[in-house]
């Protein structure tokens, strides 16, 4: 069926799509730059609407709670970008304004729908916020149940670190996650040390891929994404000759292709 | 004044401070050092635009205390993801409504749940709220912008995108509520939102 996607920038924009329409929309957005960029002009349009409302001074309380809040809230980091251990040293020194593309390649249309991250970004950090709650609970759970496989893994990941040309390289993602990627060429594999990742609904899991210019291949799903405690995981199946790996949310179950943006795009 | 408070930011930041010393700090200079974790940065912006993002969420989420938590949120987000705005992308102001306009609706529809919004109610609430838009405006450059764009629409453009953006229903229920096909709202607003992009000359 044709849902005529392409005119719902507008509502888009307006924020009057539902959740299951604001995914379908956005997925959409990624193969039809034309709409992903009417999408983000009408957004910011949309914002000018707020100055449609009356300002009103919130409670001089709501300001020292915030004050007071963000002592102890931690930020995010800078996009993700590929960076190594000597990169990340060099950054330390030079904050932000290292901030760069550099291998940020997923595939043609993410450059195309570029323009729409900012929001879509935005939009989809928002929605992952609120489930904080349960995910404690969840995350010690899920970490009791990974004790059994971790043995195993481990000496997986040492083939990897200890080859000689093991690469790590660290990426810090949306509310504190890292991700951390191990690959080597001689060992032909790779895997991901991967911690706080934010819960996702049941019908929807992270996808592991491996990526090189032939296109994405799926290296598994992920295992206890929420672990409070960094969770390893050797990717599925060999490196070969994979320049980047990347992590989508997909279905349950996983998906043959990344259906979504990829969260995250780590060169090897 | 901003002599002495531009040596503060100069030791602080010393390549902003430099070139800027004398003009105030804009917006997004503001989420560059909120970004750095810079406090008083924060409480400047804060400053800045909390009554704006405030009355948004007044707006939408109309119930006084559900109001303060969203906007509490807004700001911790802002706090959080400063380093993800990109002054290349839009303003700064508008990425910050951008959050508090999804946060609102979202906790509107998040009370819709459980109380079930009668919806008849949405057009009355509508109607009062476009007078108020009316009322309050004058004055204001931006808004005073925003209600000649909002007028150069046909009404039925203004009403599918008034209730959509400050009555935070969905396209859906806009459909419902002045029950027509919701592929003719769909182009209202879109046709709407086109109209208001030129006449508010956003690129």
């Amino acid at each position: 069926m044709d849902k005529q996607l392409n005119l719902n920038t507008g509502a888009y924009a307006l924020d009057a799509l539902d959740n299951d329409e604001r995914a379908d929309f956005e997925r959409y957005a990624l193969t039809d730059p034309q709409a992903a960029d009417e999408a983000r002009s009408l957004a910011e349009t949309a914002a000018l609407l707020a100055f449609g409302t009356e300002e009103e001074a919130p409670p001089a309380q709501l300001k020292t709670d915030l004050m007071a809040a963000i002592r102890t809230k931690r930020q995010l980091a800078a996009p993700s970008e590929v960076r190594d251990i000597s990169s990340a040293k060099s950054r330390a020194h030079h904050g932000r304004s290292s901030r760069s593309a550099k291998g940020n390649r997923w595939m043609p249309a993410l450059s195309a729908a570029a323009a729409l991250v900012v929001f879509a970004g935005v939009v989809g950090w928002v929605v992952g916020q609120n489930t904080t709650d349960t995910h404690l609970q969840k995350r010690l759970v899920a970490l009791e149940d990974k004790q059994a496989t971790a043995q195993a893994q481990q000496e997986a990941m040492l083939g990897i670190v200890s080859s000689s040309d093991a690469k790590i390289a660290t990426t810090e993602m949306a509310d504190g996650a890292s991700v951390t990627v191990a690959s080597s060429g001689k060992a032909n594999q790779a895997a991901v040390l991967v911690q706080g990742m934010a819960e996702l609904p049941a019908d929807k899991t992270y996808e592991l891929w491996f990526i090189s210019a032939a296109g994405a291949v799926p290296a598994g799903l992920m295992q206890n994404p929420g672990s409070p405690t960094p969770g390893l995981q050797v990717l599925d199946g060999p490196l070969d000759g994979a320049t980047h790996v990347g992590i989508t949310v997909e279905p349950a179950g996983g998906s043959p292709a990344p259906t979504t943006p990829p969260l995250l795009v780590q060169a090897l | 004044m901003d002599v002495e408070r531009g040596n503060v930011y100069t030791m602080r930041v010393p390549w902003l401070r430099s070139v800027e010393s004398l003009t105030p700090l804009s917006h997004e200079d503001l989420i560059r050092l909120v970004a750095q974790g810079d406090e008083a940065a924060f409480e400047e912006l804060y400053d800045a635009v909390a009554a704006r993002v405030f009355g948004l969420v007044r707006r939408v989420v109309r119930d006084a205390a559900q109001s303060q938590e969203v906007t509490q949120e807004v700001f911790l987000d802002v706090w959080e993801q400063a380093s993800r705005f990109d002054r290349d992308k839009g303003k700064a102001i508008s990425w910050i409504l951008v959050i508090a306009h999804r946060k609102a609706v979202d906790k509107v529809r998040a009370s819709q749940a459980s109380s079930d919004r009668d919806l008849r109610q949405g057009i009355k609430e509508y109607k009062e709220s476009y007078e108020d838009v009316a009322d309050t405006v004058e004055g204001q450059l931006e808004a005073e912008r925003v209600q000649q764009a909002l007028k150069s629409l046909t009404t039925a453009q203004q009403e599918a995108i008034s209730l959509a953006y400050y009555g935070g229903y969905t396209h859906q229920e806009v459909a419902e509520l002045l029950q027509v096909p919701v592929g003719t709202i769909k182009t209202r607003i879109r046709d709407g939102m086109i109209r208001m992009r030129s006449k508010l000359g956003v690129a």
